[in-house]
């Protein structure tokens, strides 16, 4: 019989925590370590953006935007400026991967964006604020991926 | 026409566009694309993100998101109160060589109304807009004078498209060409902003799901497309498709999830399978040398045919009704629970001289104590026979518990 499939979940990782403690509106925040998809290879993932919670109630339809900024070269992260993946790293339609809407609600917010395409190279993950508030300065708001393949043999 | 087909979420959008459309269901239709916006897609806050790749996002302008990303037949819509809302879109211009499509609606037409334009100095500048004044209602294309056709319906969908080059200006309503009043408006290169909803005094009143803008003019068959998909270019084309090239040996397995129809092909010594979990029809097929397994689980027939050196295995969980047929050497068996009719067949000239075995095994599981089985062979009869199978040449095979055969 023929093997069956297959869309197995691999080890979920945190790209973001502490980096999101703060983070006002309109800026953003860079994951400070690679996450390996060179090594890895994972073909999609899914999202969890915890927000743990607002410094008052965000705007309904406000939204995060998920960035990567790959490293493609194996050094140089195109992060639309100097290659660093920092607090200069330019975010754009570039490298936008998708969107997280919020609610106008002052409290915990948990929400998921599903299945993004990933390249085979290590990227460093970048959430900006786009929902008219600021995050708590210290809680414990998380950006998690949740990799997987389809089995192709 | 949207809603025809689901629509792609912001995520299969984005994917689409960081690839230039190569991945999306119509890639032709990117060629020259140098703006696309499309609330339809999804929630998207303040900013209305351009989808081309260009970066022109739009800055959602005396508009509220709480209240102005509205649902609708067509999905996610952004609401223009004819007031003051329009969106603000930086650096897009376009020379006379253009198109703008758009999928829109009307909620008043009891005044001008702009849809897009870019709003820039005389000589530099064009615009789309409905006028209702003297000479009767119109859509037109502005560039300082108008070109023309009767306006649309109110608060009706339009799939609206206006195409300008140096040979003349046609409007498409719902992919449509309209009768025209007025040549090819001409214009240079502006250097202000693009506005969707707005021009000085006249604001939309109405919705708007998606507007592509390119720097060429369309033919009527791509303007045709737009109207019979209008989000296929969005839309990350599903399915694998493996081609196997011809004179190679090659193993082909594709492993899915569900909700994708797949196709395996090769010419020679090839060998694939397809193993999925649910609701797929799978077709395969090969020439010489050819080895197939298939293997589903739930609710699909499925179909497994060859011309020649056949291996087929039909293996399924229950409830289906499977077909396995080839012609030549061919080893068949269909492997399932109880409760299912299949049909094993080989079809034509089986020739004894050349073929030293025909084999056709039935595995059944899921036998219980005394339950009673029953199976017939039904062979063609006449002129037609070449060989009538023996009881020696027929292997059924039963599971482990007592049974009684019939």
């Amino acid at each position: 019989m023929a093997n069956k499939v297959l869309n197995q979940p691999e080890s979920s990782a945190t790209l973001l925590s502490t980096e999101l403690n703060n983070l006002a509106n309109g800026s953003f925040a860079v994951d400070g370590a690679d996450y390996d998809n060179a090594t890895n290879m994972y073909r999609w993932a899914d999202f969890e953006l915890f927000l743990d919670d607002f410094d008052a109630a965000p705007d309904a339809n406000g939204t995060f935007e998920l960035h990567f900024f790959y490293k493609l070269d194996g050094t140089n992260y195109a992060d639309g400026y100097d290659g660093d993946a920092d607090s200069d790293s330019k975010p754009g339609s570039n490298t936008l991967q998708g969107l997280f809407v919020v609610t106008a609600n002052d409290a915990d917010q948990r929400i998921q964006l599903l299945k993004v395409p990933l390249q085979p190279y290590a990227f460093r993950a970048c959430i900006k604020n786009n929902c008219g508030q600021d995050l708590t300065a210290v809680d414990t708001h998380h950006l998690k991926i949740f990799p997987y393949n389809e089995e192709i043999q | 026409m949207i809603g025809a087909i689901p629509n792609p979420t912001f995520v299969e959008a984005l994917a689409c566009m960081h690839s230039g459309g190569r991945v999306s269901e119509a890639p032709e239709l990117w060629r020259g694309l140098r703006g696309l916006w499309a609330p339809v897609v999804g929630v998207q806050g303040d900013v209305l993100h351009d989808l081309s790749g260009y970066s022109r996002d739009g800055a959602l302008t005396g508009m509220d998101i709480a209240t102005d990303w509205v649902v609708c037949s067509q999905g996610h819509t952004l609401d223009f109160d004819g007031t003051d809302d329009y969106i603000a879109i930086p650096g897009l211009h376009l020379g006379s060589a253009m198109s703008v499509i758009t999928t829109i609606r009307f909620d008043d037409l009891s005044k001008s109304r702009a849809i897009v334009g870019e709003f820039a100095a005389p000589g530099n500048t064009w615009l789309i807009y409905y006028w209702i004044g003297g000479g009767g209602d119109r859509i037109s294309l502005w560039d300082g004078s108008d070109t023309y056709c009767v306006g649309p319906a109110v608060s009706t969908w339009l799939e609206l498209a206006v195409v300008n080059d140096s040979h003349g200006c046609q409007i498409y309503f719902d992919g449509e060409p309209q009768s025209m009043n007025g040549g090819a408006q001409s214009w240079s290169q502006g250097t202000d902003e693009l506005r969707i909803g707005c021009w000085t005094g006249y604001y939309l009143d109405g919705a708007i799901a998606r507007l592509a803008v390119y720097d060429r003019a369309l033919s009527t068959a791509e303007v045709a497309a737009h109207y019979s998909d209008p989000l296929g270019m969005l839309r990350p084309s599903s399915g694998l498709i493996v081609s196997v090239p011809s004179g190679t040996s090659y193993d082909v397995t594709i492993a899915e999830a569900a909700g994708v129809a797949d196709t395996v092909s090769g010419a020679l010594s090839a060998v694939g399978s397809v193993a999925e979990s649910a609701s797929i029809q799978d077709a395969v097929s090969g020439l010489v040398d050819w080895t197939v397994t298939l293997s589903f689980t739930p609710s699909i027939g499925d179909a497994v045919t060859a011309s020649a050196q056949f291996v087929g295995t039909v293996a399924e969980a229950a409830a289906l009704a499977d077909t396995v047929a080839g012609v030549g050497d061919m080893t068949l068996s269909v492997d399932e629970a109880l409760g299912v009719t299949d049909a094993v067949a080989s079809l034509v000239e089986i020739d004894l001289a050349v073929l030293e075995t025909v084999t056709v095994t039935c595995t059944i599981s899921g036998v219980v104590a005394d339950q009673v089985i029953t199976y017939e062979v039904i062979q063609l009869s006449g002129a037609d026979i070449l060989h009538t199978l023996d009881a020696a040449q027929i292997s059924l095979i039963l599971s482990d518990e007592t049974f009684t055969l019939e």
